[in-house]
């Protein structure tokens, strides 16, 4: 069943991509692909096994082609469990709600086909990291998901701006994957074997050396902050706000930077007992979930808003994994994982159709647009309601539990939770914040009253609708099928109902006070356009040195290396040619001189043989 | 049967040198793809009936021919002929310029004649013997069939391959020689059975430095590897195809048969050596790719690159190490017969590879040609799901945990370089592909797009691709095939 799960979106990828030259061929294939994908996954949910407590992801029940590499057993296996299959499900539906999107979105797109074929792809990597019972699978899905957003952001290679973007996002991810590679090796060569199960088995026993194990865990958190855009690896994903529309809703809401949270929580266990590990990751969300959220109130563009919002909400996502006790953490990360996804893909749509309205997605192009038509003010309200956290809706519900699960006990373990603590209260009310900012622009903005009512297909006005829905109720979807995410107490109940109408508040007193309007316009809004500097410093302390050595290297490569053979062909060159000579003049020296010279060098030949050999 | 498959190709190839220009181009590019496939064929049957031939040669100097394939052996010589016959395929759109296309094709096939025999070679004379044929064809290729921009340049590249390589042949055959008067016995499986029992340690020493140093020059290992590039510039695209996915092979096939597996112990002590500079290789030839200024130039310093992860991983000598050095060199073999076939193609087609000269997007105007240099490039950079992540991850994992009697600090440093390494291989292959796939710094409207390669040249490419796709998708197929056959190279 997790085979034909991930057979289904390659095999929808492979025929979409031999039909791309038909693009609404491909589309439809895409589409449909999809949306069988879509019915597996619900009879995958019915019928998968609940897995044991404290491995959610059912490790041991995995199936797969073994095969051996040398000492190295491959278990190559896919496992089910409901966890699993929940997740699968949330990935499938927005995979089939983008690829019908993009149907619309891309209609007069020359290589609509490509970019279907890309997203089921990049669909079916994300199935496998979710999927894979074994550390290599998750590898393969991880990098694959990496080579897909490559395509998907540079899909319109004719611009300057997505080459550069596509090209940015690839380096800086892979370079933080050196750590995610580095990490799985250790794992894998400790243990002997890349299963999963096996690995964790071999890491938790008393002969594993907890330094090592730290290690591992280090590196491999170090990956999880590059996908998932935490500090510093943040400038990637603004940039990949060049891409279409419908490949960043997928990239933001189900995939790529949710990636790490579903592979840290399947290795919980080795997690959980490293604790420099959950420390760097610490240190990172807590500062990457405040900073992004203040640069999402004074950005000018509201995509690059949106995509803010997704650093500081995936930085809220990882919270409990670094923080959290034994208990709750899987529970609340993946929940809020489920719940960022769904509401963030509502988001990224509903701009995706307002920016074609209005041409762009600069704040003060969007100003009343989402009075144009009622589809898109429902949306655009009911994805911003679920993000600011109001209570019982799902953004709110899985927001609590994660302040909830980080929240219990945290005075037991120490400095770098309560900071963690900290930073979400403070999260919670700059989300509400800029989420209110948000729908005061799109919404309330302008005073001209909107008279033309822009067209909306009927798919993309029953996708936005099917989300906005979802994105309100959803929480009542969650029950069993997560592991447990814990409860959430009356008393932090009614203090996150404070911040958020704190947060309202603040976000309302801003923009009608008009300081929003000058800080946007002002210089803040303009160092945060520009994504804080990061490029131009990543440009500073990682391109620029890296070319300047690489001259280097290729100088000394010509001028020394190279120098030895040229002169030993030089060399032999110019005894042939005094050999020649030598020959011709034929005189009795000149041949003594050659005889002697050849035995000279026979006897050294055999000399350096008869030393070795004794 | 394994005879016949040596045999073959030798004699096609010599009916077309002798033919010249007597035959017509058409009749030589077919002569040589049915020769090269009918020894794919031949190949595959030997080597499934594990069929052997035994007979002496030159009784006095002790010389047998001795043939027979397993499971390192096999994948190497069936690559060779499946990459022979691409090439061959490539004579039919790309005129080679310089000579009669029947004696070109005649060069190729002879090469694979003299690659099979050293791969199927169980007698460490007839290796030496079979490993020196290949360099003659070559040269031709080189200087008779290279750039023809460049004469000078041409001839100097030619002498200085075969001076180098044939440099380093010398120390192997000095190394074979010893090997062979102290152990009492030429025979490669009757060595690697008795790994190295009866040498002093001295003897085992001079032997895997010798070996080790002469067949690192083919490999090529930095800093023996300044021929390469050099090579790879001149020579015609089925040249380099050969070279990469042939000639290179050779070397690498020839440090687990001989060094690695007939005198462990003296390897271990060189081992350390061997790694550091594998490791080397990969961050030296990452980088030089970041600034190379020729396409062609560029896809050879990868090799360089390339080949170091295989070094660091047989320089660990465990089994895992072995495995993915193995599964590293077929992997490599086809990827840079795919790069080289498209970028050749595309150096012929623009007169020059200058990567200064803003180019038309492939992507635009030759979605197919684009489509195969991306696939060798993403390949080529590790990505899961193609050839040559398998082999490339394992050799980080096999240097994390070497074998017992290696440093194990030393290894692991190079681990994490080699990783660093393969963040480099993803900035100079996306480096190219911005370049040359979406055309960066070409205006649309500037002058023709880009066009097509020979549709002959596409039908080998995509092959290869296939071939790139498969072996990443299953990796078991592969590994099956040579985990049986691992036995007679490492301790288990």
């Amino acid at each position: 069943m997790a085979w034909m799960l991930l057979a289904l979106p390659c095999l929808t990828a492979a025929l979409a991509f031999g039909l791309a030259r038909r693009g609404s061929l491909a589309a439809l294939v895409a589409v449909l692909g999809s949306a069988t994908t879509l019915v597996l996954s619900v009879v995958a949910l019915a019928g998968a096994p609940t897995g044991a407590r404290g491995a959610p992801f059912a490790e041991g029940q995995g199936s797969g082609p073994g095969s051996t590499l040398g000492g190295i057993d491959l278990t190559l296996q896919l496992s089910l469990s409901t966890t699993s299959a929940f997740l699968v499900l949330v990935v499938v539906l927005v995979t089939l709600l983008v690829q019908t999107y993009s149907a619309w979105y891309l209609a007069d797109d020359d290589r609509r086909g490509v970019f279907h074929a890309s997203i089921a792809l990049f669909a079916a990597a994300m199935l496998m990291v979710v999927l894979s019972a074994d550390l290599v699978l998750t590898v393969v899905g991880w990098e694959v998901m990496g080579w897909c957003s490559y395509l998907l952001i540079g899909h319109w290679s004719r611009r300057e701006a997505p080459r550069r973007a596509g090209h940015t996002a690839f380096i800086v991810t892979r370079i933080a994957d050196i750590g995610l590679l580095l990490g799985v090796s250790v794992l894998i060569a400790g243990a002997g074997t890349s299963g999963r199960a096996e690995v964790i088995e071999h890491w938790t026993s008393a002969a594993a050396d907890p330094g090592t194990r730290s290690v591992a865990l280090v590196l491999v958190v170090i990956g999880v902050l590059g996908k998932s855009a935490q500090l510093p690896f943040h400038d990637w994903l603004l940039d990949a706000m060049e891409g279409p529309t419908p490949a960043s809703a997928l990239i933001h809401a189900a995939t790529m930077v949710a990636a790490g949270t579903v592979v840290l929580a399947q290795l919980l266990p080795l997690l959980l007992r490293a604790e420099p590990a959950r420390a760097l990751l610490g240190l990172s969300v807590a500062a990457t979930m405040v900073l992004a959220a203040i640069c999402a109130l004074v950005e000018p563009d509201l995509k690059r808003l949106l995509a803010w919002s997704t650093i500081s909400q995936v930085g809220v996502m990882l919270a409990p994994l670094a923080a959290a006790g034994t208990g709750p953490t899987a529970g609340a990360a993946l929940g809020h994982l489920y719940g960022h996804a769904i509401f963030k893909a509502l988001l990224f749509l509903t701009i995706g159709w307002l920016a074609v309205t209005r041409g762009s997605t600069a704040a003060g192009a969007l100003v009343g647009s989402g009075r144009s038509h009622p589809v898109a003010l429902l949306a655009w309200a009911a994805g911003l309601v679920s993000l600011a956290g109001i209570p019982l809706v799902l953004g709110g519900l899985t927001k609590e539990h994660v302040i909830a699960a980080v929240g219990e006990d945290v005075g037991a373990r120490g400095l770098v939770a309560h900071l963690v603590l900290g930073s979400l209260l403070v999260t919670v009310v700059l989300t509400a914040a800029y989420a209110t900012r948000a729908l005061i622009v799109v919404v309330l903005g302008g005073e001209q009253r909107v008279r033309a009512r822009a067209v909306m297909p009927a798919a993309v006005s029953g996708i936005l609708v099917v989300l906005a829905v979802a994105s309100i109720v959803g929480g009542l979807a969650l029950g069993g099928r997560l592991p447990d995410a814990g409860h959430v107490p009356l008393g932090l109940f009614v203090l996150v109902l404070a911040l958020v109408l704190l947060g309202v508040a603040v976000g309302y007193a801003l923009s009608h006070l008009g300081v929003q309007q000058r800080l946007v316009d002002g210089r803040a809004g303009r160092a945060v356009g520009a994504g804080l500097g990061v490029g131009t410093l990543q440009h500073l302390v990682v391109v620029r040195p890296v070319t300047a050595l690489a001259r280097l290297v290729a100088f000394l490569d010509r001028e020394v290396i190279d120098t030895y053979v040229r002169a030993a062909a030089w060399g032999v060159l110019g005894a042939g040619d005094a050999g020649t000579t030598a020959h011709r003049r034929s005189r009795p020296a000149s041949g003594l001189a050659l005889l002697g010279g050849g035995l000279l060098a026979i006897a050294v030949i055999t000399a350096i043989v008869l030393v070795g050999a004794s | 049967m394994i005879g016949l498959a040596c045999v073959l190709p030798l004699l096609v190839g010599t009916v077309l040198l002798g033919g010249g220009t007597e035959l017509s181009g058409r009749t030589a590019t077919r002569a040589g793809v049915v020769g090269a496939l009918a020894t794919l064929v031949l190949l595959v049957i030997a080597w499934s009936t594990h069929a052997v031939v035994d007979v002496p040669w030159l009784p006095a100097l002790g010389l047998r021919i001795h043939l027979g394939l397993d499971g390192i052996s096999g994948p190497l010589a069936v690559l060779a002929a499946a990459v022979t016959a691409a090439a061959c395929l490539t004579t039919w759109g790309e005129r080679p310029r310089g000579g009669s296309r029947a004696t070109f094709v005649g060069c190729l096939l002879i090469t694979l004649a003299g690659a099979v025999a050293t791969f199927a070679a169980r007698d460490a004379l007839l290796f030496v013997v079979a490993f020196e044929l290949v360099l003659v064809p070559m040269w031709v290729l080189i200087t008779r069939f290279g750039d023809e921009r460049d004469p000078q340049a041409r001839r100097e590249a030619g002498a200085r391959f075969v001076l180098y390589t044939g440099f380093g042949s010398t120390l192997m055959l000095l190394g074979v020689l010893l090997l062979v008067s102290s152990a009492g016995t030429a025979d490669l499986r009757a060595l690697g059975a008795a790994r190295g029992d009866g040498l002093g340690t001295a003897t085992q020493v001079t032997i895997a430095v010798l070996l080790t140093l002469g067949l690192a020059v083919k490999v090529p290992v930095w800093p023996l590897h300044s021929w390469l590039p050099l090579a790879h510039t001149t020579a015609p695209t089925a040249g380099s195809m050969l070279l990469a996915a042939v000639l290179l092979k050779m070397g690498t096939y020839g440090l687990v048969r001989l060094p690695l597996a007939t005198v462990p112990d003296g390897f271990a002590t060189i081992a350390p050596v061997l790694a550091v500079c594998g490791t080397v290789g990969i961050i030296w030839g990452g980088l030089v790719c970041l600034v190379e200024r020729d396409l062609k130039r560029l896809i050879a310093w990868s090799s360089i690159a390339h080949m170091g992860f295989v070094a660091l991983a047989l320089a660990t000598g465990s089994d895992t190490g072995v495995a993915a050095a193995l599964y590293a060199n077929i992997a490599h073999g086809v990827i840079s017969a795919l790069l080289f076939l498209v970028v050749g193609g595309l150096k012929h087609q623009w007169g020059d590879d200058d990567l200064r000269t803003p180019r038309a997007a492939l992507r635009e105007g030759a979605p197919v040609t684009g489509l195969l240099l991306l696939v060798g490039l993403a390949a080529g950079l590790g990505l899961p799901g193609l050839a040559g992540f398998w082999g490339e991850f394992a050799a980080v994992i096999a240097a994390l945990s070497p074998a017992a009697d290696r440093p194990d600090l030393l290894f692991v440093c190079c681990a994490v370089v080699a990783a660093v390494g393969a963040a480099l291989a993803a900035a100079y292959s996306l480096r190219v592909a911005r370049l040359v796939w979406l055309g960066e710094g070409h205006s649309a409207d500037e002058d023709a797009p880009a066009a097509e390669l020979p549709r002959t040249n596409l039908l080998a490419g995509g092959l290869l691709a296939l071939a790139v796709l498969v072996l990443g998708v299953l990796p078991g197929l592969l590994l099956a095939v040579t985990d049986p056959a691992l036995v007679e190279v490492v301790t288990r």
